[in-house]
């Protein structure tokens, strides 16, 4: 195999086809590049007019275009010798042999096996998933091919890890305009894998009943207060968010436990007190609890309590139930 | 009063199920459909899982099999605080009539419809049911994995199990159907033996998600028909839905149900709200995506399943109690997977347990 001095200026690097890499942009490439030089050929495919193709090395190319290096050690192959699948699964497995992909690479990869050069889906399933580190199941191919519709902002969050993978996915299959008004909001919020499952559920559960799409539930009136409010943090803001978004969802339940919240609070009784009732109300069970650290800290929270059986309030937490 | 029958794309026949009579009987019933046989009905799993809607797909393959395990079992419904004490038979898994919020759309394994074809099993099986409990009335449904009636046409399963019951002093045959598959009881000497029952909805909600089931009037002349041939009638409020508007409709329906039939000779009417598996939820969700039906205020109860909010409920037992109590004032009325707290709340009475309730719907069927 011959390696070349291959002038820069001759590769067009807006032809991205075979691109895996997801980030192009490496620094510690350049200090690499800059204090022991190029010690691997990229791998170049020849056109039919003058000039060439990247398959293999997108990122050393650009951090050499970025120190000003004017050439590249390059490997050539011809159209003729190189088919473009052949030369994407070439990028693929030069990529595979020395690093881990990321998630949105192997979207990339696969998105591009199966748009650009039509492979099957089950070849996708048997033969590239397995290499990718991925399970060979359909809806594992499903997931990864969802991510490739993903709005650049979220797909910002997801490579910054603030979005989980079935989030992402649960977002590429929105429209467009419902991703940008998501990502306006994600991007100021902190939330955790389960409180993410659970509000953008709770969105496109609120917006099928309303004939809205996600996008405007998660971006409406309500919430956008607290999504812009500068006095909380992206946890808090998550919280309240989640907190508007189920009280919306389910008004009633949420009637009764504020409701209860407030009766309970009229019963005056001690903090160390605590009464709980059955989460979703099916039951009249009340669960009382209370902790004391002396004889005397005990008979004060015993009259208390005594006290509170008297008050009507008391007979008010029950008949919620 | 016809509703579309069931037609397979292909019968799949279980090398076994060919000893038996049934099996040749549904075949000539179905003549010039493709016929294959397999010695493993799972075989067919792989082929639908492939599908992109395997319960759609598993739909238009008949299976004619043999029940490897009991014909009849305790009714799921038994754990609950207060249950009617019912016992299922099950002579065939699945149902063509695709009702959106079908709780065997997440509950069954194989997602072919398949009819149990070892009837000599299925006979021996009741009368050693019966011969065991002789001290009760036992009331025995076909309801639960399948529609009673809807698949009568093909398997005459009616012509078989009626004059069975019609033999027994001590049980009833419940058949639960949304069909007006009924050509077969006519005729037969079922000595009130067996009671007829139609699951009824609001007219919209029969339209907008009980997609292939009969029209909610085509239920109620059936009903009517039935009880001509004298055969004592149920009618089942399940699943209540709530949306709305819904008291308007559920009003109407409670009305001309009552209007349409005798209502003397109807022995029950039972009410449950909607319930269903938070995985059923996304089933629906992706096989129905128009359906309303995933959308109500629900919470975590029995057996797992969510349901309505417990006032929402409350609100319709209630109200359907009124209504029923206008338009049938004699009939009985129960609910399904209740408590007895929401019983009180609702009906404004309670049976004490399961066996309280058990023994009233005994003696109701045991009046003839």
């Amino acid at each position: 195999m011959n390696i070349y001095r291959v002038p820069l200026q001759e590769i067009d690097f807006g032809d991205e086809r075979f691109r895996i890499s997801e980030e192009l942009n490496l620094p510690s490439m350049e200090d690499s590049l800059r204090a022991i030089g190029q010690l691997n050929p990229v791998l170049l495919l020849g056109r039919e007019e003058p000039g060439w193709v990247i398959v293999c090395g997108f990122r050393r190319l650009h951090a050499l275009r970025r120190i000003g290096a004017s050439h590249a050690l390059a490997c050539t192959r011809t159209a003729g010798d190189l088919s473009p699948l052949e030369a994407f699964r070439s990028a693929l497995w030069d990529n595979i042999a020395h690093r881990q992909l990321e998630a949105l690479e192997k979207a990339r990869c696969l998105w591009t096996l199966k748009d650009a050069y039509g492979v099957p889906q089950d070849i996708l399933v048997q033969e590239y998933l397995p290499p990718l580190g991925l399970a060979s199941h359909q809806n594992v191919l499903r997931s990864y091919l969802s991510l490739h519709r993903l709005n650049p902002r979220l797909r910002a969050l997801f490579k910054n890890g603030r979005l989980t993978l079935s989030s992402a996915e649960r977002l590429a299959g929105m429209k467009p305009e419902s991703q940008e008004r998501i990502a306006r909001v994600l991007a100021k919020l902190h939330l955790s894998a389960s409180l993410q499952r659970e509000v953008l559920e709770l969105a496109e559960e609120l917006a099928a009943i309303s004939g809205t799409d996600p996008g405007a539930v998660l971006d409406g009136e309500g919430t956008r207060a607290v999504v812009d409010d500068p006095s909380l943090s992206p946890p808090q803001k998550g919280e309240r968010v989640r907190e508007i978004l189920l009280r919306r969802r389910n008004p009633r339940l949420s009637r009764a436990r504020e409701l209860f919240l407030a009766e309970r609070k009229n019963l005056g009784l001690p903090d160390g007190v605590h009464i709980t009732p059955d989460p979703f109300f099916e039951t009249a069970r009340l669960r009382v609890e209370f902790e004391v650290t002396s004889a005397g800290g005990f008979r004060q929270l015993a009259a208390a309590l005594q006290q509170a059986s008297q008050s009507p309030v008391l007979d008010g937490l029950f008949r919620m139930q | 009063m016809n509703m579309a029958p069931y037609r397979p794309e292909r019968i799949v026949v279980q090398t076994d199920s060919w000893q038996d009579a049934s099996t040749q009987e549904i075949l000539d019933r179905l003549r010039g459909i493709p016929v294959e046989t397999i010695a493993d009905i799972d075989a067919l799993l792989p082929e639908l899982n492939r599908c992109s809607d395997p319960r759609a797909s598993g739909k238009r393959i008949l299976v004619l099999a043999r029940q490897r395990g009991h014909f009849v079992t305790p009714c799921p419904g038994a754990g609950a605080e207060v249950c009617c004490n019912y016992f299922i038979v099950n002579y065939a898994s699945n149902c063509h009539l695709e009702c959106t919020y079908c709780i065997l759309q997440s509950y069954l394994n194989h997602p072919a419809l398949i009819i149990f074809t070892n009837l000599d099993q299925l006979t021996s099986e009741i009368a050693s049911v019966l011969e065991r409990n002789p001290e009760r009335m036992l009331r025995i449904g076909s309801g639960e994995l399948s529609d009673s009636l809807a698949l009568d046409d093909i398997t005459h399963y009616s012509r078989r199990l009626v004059p069975l019951f019609a033999s027994c002093s001590n049980a009833i045959l419940e058949l639960k159907t949304k069909s007006t598959q009924i050509a077969n009881l006519e005729g037969l000497d079922h000595r009130g033996r067996t009671i007829v029952s139609w699951s009824l909805n609001s007219r919209p909600i029969c339209r907008s998600e009980e997609l292939k089931a009969a029209a909610f009037e085509d239920r109620l002349a059936a009903a009517r028909r039935c009880q001509e041939w004298g055969y004592r009638i149920g009618f089942h409020f399940d699943p209540l839905i709530h949306y709305e508007g819904w008291e308007e409709d559920y009003e109407a329906a409670v009305k001309e149900a009552f209007q349409a039939v005798d209502p003397a000779r109807v022995v029950w009417v039972s009410l449950g709200a909607l319930r269903f598996t938070p995985q059923l939820r996304e089933v629906v969700r992706r096989r129905f995506s128009e359906s309303r039906i995933p959308y109500g205020e629900f919470v975590p109860g029995h057996h797992g399943k969510i349901r309505y909010f417990r006032p929402i409920r409350q609100e319709m037992y209630s109200k359907m109690r009124t209504w029923l109590r206008e338009a049938a004032p004699e009939v009985f009325v129960y609910l399904c997977m209740e408590s007895r707290a929401t019983w009180e709340e609702s009906l404004g009475e309670a049976p004490r347990d399961t066996a309280h309730l058990s023994a009233q719907m005994d003696r109701l069927v045991a009046k003839g």
